[in-house]
Parts: C-alpha cells; sequence; structure tokens
C-alpha cells in the first residue's frame, strides 16, 4: 500500500528532467518519441496529485526491480509476458548478475522480484539470491512451482525473508492448464505444498481472465489451504499474450464484479495492477498509476532494460546491461526520462483522470500502438458515462479502441 | 518550561526491518514483502528523514534519544513527536508507553 505523510510543501526539480529529456531526445527510437510526442505536455505540478507528484519528478532508484533473470522455461504457457521457452544467447552470466545485483544494493532498491522464464532455470540463481541476502535486499520470486523438490525447498527457507509467487491461472486443472500447460496444475500445487511445509512466505498469483473469473473463490481457498494469500494480477497482451489477449481478458461486467469481489476480500492482493478499474468510482489499494520508469523498471535475460516486464519491445528498451550500468540507465535513459514525462493524451479531458490515470501505457502500446489513446480496458469507454465521447453502443474492446484512435487522427 | 522527546506519552523506536532512503523531496519508508500489503511511504521533510536515519545510525533506532540530544527547540521538537506519532500508525515505529510527563512538561507550546 501506499501512503504519502506529507509535512510541507516542496517543488520538484520537474523543469531539471523536461530539458534533460529534451536534450537526449535524439536518441530515441523513433517510434518511441512520436508516441510519447502525442501524449502533450507533461502534466504541470498542480495538476498532480497523490503517488503522482513524487513519482514523476523521478525517483534516485526504482522501489523494486522485476528481474527475467533467464528465458528458458519448461512451461510453455500461452500468455507468457516474456515469450518464455529457451534460454537466450546473451544472457547475463553469474559473475554479471552478481554484479547487477551489488549495483541494485548501493543505489538502495528496497526489493528484487525475480521472474523469467522460470528463475530455477537459471543455472547462477543460488548464488544470485545467497548475494541478494547478503546485500539486504528483499528478493521475491515468482515460479511456475513445478521444478520445487523438497530439498530445494529446505535450501530456500534458509535464505528467509525471501517470498515466493506461484503461478496458478485457475483453481482447477481445466482451467490453468489450458493456459499453462498439460499437468501444470499437478505439479504447481506439489511445489505450493513443498514451500508451505517449510513455512516459506506464500503467494498464489493468478493473472484473471474470463475463464479464471468464475473461480476466484476457489482460488482464495486453495491459497489459504497452503496458508498463502492470494494475488490477482491483470492480463496484459504482451509477448505471447498479445495472441490470446482478445480472447482471455476479462469483460466489463466480470470487472465491475471483481471490484465487488476484492471489497469483500479485502486481504486478496493486486499487485496494485488494476488501478484501471478506479473509474468505477471506487479507488483500490495501492498505487493508482502506472509505476513503469518510476518506482520500477525490468532488467531482462541478455541486460535489456525496460520500463516494466510488460514492456518488452525494442522500441521502448531503455538500455542494455552489456554495455551501461544499471545507474546510468536509471538516470539518464531518455526512454525513462520522457516516459516520466508523459502527457495524459486523450483521458487528459476525462473527469476521472485523478482515478485511473488513463490507464496501462504498455496494454495501449500493445493493442494500439499508441501511448495517447485511454486504455483499452477504460470502463467507461462506450458506457453513457463515457466521459470523453458518448457511444453507448461501442464494446469495449480493442476493434472499438482503434476506431476511436483513428477518428481522433483526422 | 521543558519539553522531553517523549512528552507525548510514547518512546518511539524505528523498527529494524523498515528500510529508508533520501530522495530529492524528503526521503521514502518501505516495509514490504510480497506476501503481504506491504507499506511504503514518500515522506516530503528531509529533516525528518535525517532524523529518521540519525537515530538508526547513532541511537540504535531510538528516536526519542535522537531527538532529545539534536533538537533543542520546543516548537521543532513537538512536530517532530507529531511526525512520528503519525509513521506510528503506518506501521514504522513501535512506542514505548513512558510514565506520564510532569505536569509542567505538558503545555511547552
Ligand atoms: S506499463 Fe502497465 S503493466 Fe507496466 S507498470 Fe505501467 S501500468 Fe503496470
Ligand atoms: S478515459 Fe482514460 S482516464 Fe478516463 S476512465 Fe478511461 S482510461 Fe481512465
Amino acid at each position: 500500500m501506499i501512503q504519502f505523510v506529507q509535512f510541507h510543501g516542496r517543488r520538484h526539480q520537474w523543469m531539471g528532467d523536461q530539458r534533460r529529456a529534451e536534450a537526449e531526445s535524439g536518441a530515441l527510437h523513433p517510434l518511441a518519441r512520436a508516441a510519447f510526442a502525442e501524449t502533450g505536455d507533461p502534466l504541470l505540478p498542480a495538476q498532480t496529485s497523490g503517488s503522482q507528484r513524487f513519482l514523476r519528478g523521478g525517483l534516485s532508484a526504482p522501489i523494486t526491480v522485476t528481474w527475467e533473470i533467464t528465458a528458458a522455461c519448461n512451461l510453455t504457457c500461452v500468455h507468457c509476458l516474456s515469450s518464455s521457452g529457451k534460454r537466450r544467447p546473451r544472457e547475463l552470466t553469474t559473475e554479471q548478475a552478481l554484479a547487477v545485483v551489488d549495483e541494485l544494493a548501493e543505489m538502495q532498491v528496497f526489493q528484487i522480484h525475480f521472474g523469467g522464464g522460470e528463475p530455477f532455470m537459471y543455472p547462477g540463481i543460488w548464488r544470485v539470491l545467497e548475494r541478494c541476502r547478503e546485500r539486504d535486499l528483499v528478493m521475491c520470486v515468482s515460479t511456475n512451482g513445478t521444478l520445487i523438490t523438497p530439498e530445494r525447498a529446505q535450501r530456500l527457507a534458509a535464505l528467509e525473508p525471501i517470498y515466493f509467487q506461484v503461478s496458478l491461472d485457475g483453481a482447477t486443472p481445466e482451467t490453468n492448464d489450458r493456459i499453462r500447460g498439460q499437468d501444470a496444475f499437478r505439479r504447481a500445487m506439489r511445489g505450493l505444498e513443498r514451500l508451505a511445509a517449510e513455512g516459506l512466505s506464500l503467494t498464489v498469483n493468478s493473472v484473471l481472465t474470463r475463464y479464471s473469473f468464475p473461480e476466484l473463490d476457489r482460488l482464495y481457498a486453495i491459497a489459504g489451504d497452503f496458508g498463502a494469500k492470494l494475488r490477482v494480477t491483470r492480463l496484459r497482451p504482451s509477448g505471447r499474450g498479445r495472441a490470446v489477449w482478445e480472447e482471455l481478458h476479462p469483460t466489463r461486467e466480470q470487472y465491475r464484479s471483481f471490484v465487488a469481489w476484492l471489497r469483500e476480500h479485502p486481504d486478496v492482493l493486486t499487485a496494485d495492477s488494476f488501478f484501471h478499474l478506479n473509474a468505477f468510482g471506487e479507488r483500490l489499494a495501492g498505487l493508482d498509476m502506472c509505476g513503469a520508469a518510476t518506482a520500477t523498471c525490468c532488467i531482462c535475460p541478455e541486460g535489456e532494460v525496460y520500463p516494466c516486464a510488460f514492456f518488452q519491445t525494442p522500441e521502448f528498451e531503455a538500455g542494455n546491461l552489456h554495455e551501461q550500468s544499471f545507474r546510468e540507465i536509471w538516470r539518464h535513459s531518455p526512454v525513462f526520462a520522457f516516459y516520466r514525462q508523459m502527457g495524459a493524451g486523450s483521458c487528459g479531458g476525462c473527469v476521472h483522470y485523478d482515478l485511473c490515470h488513463g490507464g496501462c501505457p504498455a496494454t495501449k502500446w500493445f493493442v494500439q500502438r499508441s501511448l495517447q489513446v485511454r486504455d483499452p480496458e477504460c470502463v467507461l469507454a462506450g458506457s453513457p458515462v463515457d466521459p470523453l465521447h458518448a457511444s453507448p453502443e461501442a464494446p469495449c474492446s480493442s476493434v472499438a479502441m482503434q476506431e476511436d484512435a483513428l477518428l481522433r487522427q483526422e | 518550561m521543558t519539553m522531553t522527546a517523549h512528552s507525548a506519552g510514547y518512546r518511539y523506536r524505528l523498527l529494524p526491518e523498515v528500510k529508508i532512503r533520501r530522495e530529492a523531496f524528503g526521503g521514502i519508508l518501505y516495509k514490504y514483502g510480497c506476501a503481504d500489503r506491504g507499506t511504503l511511504s514518500f515522506v516530503n521533510s528531509p529533516r525528518l528523514i535525517d532524523l529518521l536515519l540519525l537515530a538508526r545510525e547513532q541511537f540504535a533506532g531510538d528516536l526519542s534519544a535522537a531527538i532529545e540530544q539534536q533538537v533543542s527547540s520546543a516548537g521543532a521538537k513537538a512536530r517532530l513527536l507529531t511526525a512520528l506519532d503519525e509513521l506510528r500508525k503506518r506501521g514504522y515505529l513501535e512506542a514505548e508507553v513512558v510514565a506520564g510527563p510532569a505536569p509542567e512538561e505538558t503545555a511547552a507550546e
């Protein structure tokens, strides 16, 4: 939960950041430059509220770094955000990875969230986790759970405090395995049992789809059986997820019911990923805006750094750890500088902007190749109270939104 | 009249697991784990952040002792104590109730 403690007003280095971003704009990919430009002028400090005021000024380091440490994975989930499967040729060596841990610790990053691929397929994973422990970095590991043996669970227990997220995208083998592959449900449950047997701190991580939505109660019960919390996250159309997003993403009515369900289950975590649903009128707990490039960013297997794990695309590559230090990328990448100064785009006219801040830029980009449009899952699009333009019959789908974008260009 | 750093009735101690980072606007407090709904606060008072860091580095986390030694103005002490009480409510500090202050210490402001 993000909280604010304000004792007196203070101004940010707003204009300095903007000037720097302008100076560095030459290094931006042309598609990224055009996409950022379309979003319009950065908001003035007086137009920002809540977390935005602090984050848009830029932090000295991320709060959490997501680190996709390998692309190797023994499963082939249909919605994998990083299209994982095989190890990639330029993956960081263990020695390079250890140096990155040291650098993140020196920058006072608070938490590293390891994912992949399957982190336990990275040969140096134990040394990397041990180094994080030595450097007092909070570790969180997202795993498919299938490679957790009793011996590994025991070894992990020695690294506490360490947090695990085991993925289950349905409460039944039918629903889960349709997404995550044959037998994935049984093997993930076995991994959960083994981690729970060691008393490790667990969450069951579940991507919300239109098929898993009816199973939320059962997922909640499964998590409870392992002494775990349920963490439900938003499906984004990145990686292989692009091909299945249209089919799998929840309907607006499901989202509406989901908000009510969350209200009844306040202990369910959401990774702050559903803030676009705030526009229904009820503010969900947590960050109410995109934290990419400000509170978080993502390191990918071959050293690429992106604004977030769901924004892995060459246009928005902020730098590469084979060529630059993490610190340099965080402080001087034009992608990050522009990202932090993004305007509100077409959402600038929305009375709910304060609640949803335009939604998820990665989803916008992968669905519509634009950052200036509203979130493709904007809960108000086409509704009788559509804040941007009334079109009651228009469905809330990417197709409708593409038309909307075209109309606006004319 | 004097005002002690625990005149509000508490002796404040920074929890060891809380992480603190300076930022241009002040700093960030973080107490987190992905199994919990963690806490993260942006604090726009560099002075408060300095005090928290000082208490950790030189007073083993004892904020009341840090205030006693470092802050002389009664007004500044009172403001810091109000801020510390806010941080206590947000779960970053523990507070030990101390014996009630002598009557002449209560109305320093
Ligand atoms: S781009 Fe989207 S997925 Fe990435 S941090 Fe922002 S809101 Fe979240
Ligand atoms: S129009 Fe934009 S700001 Fe308004 S609710 Fe939709 S996505 Fe959010």
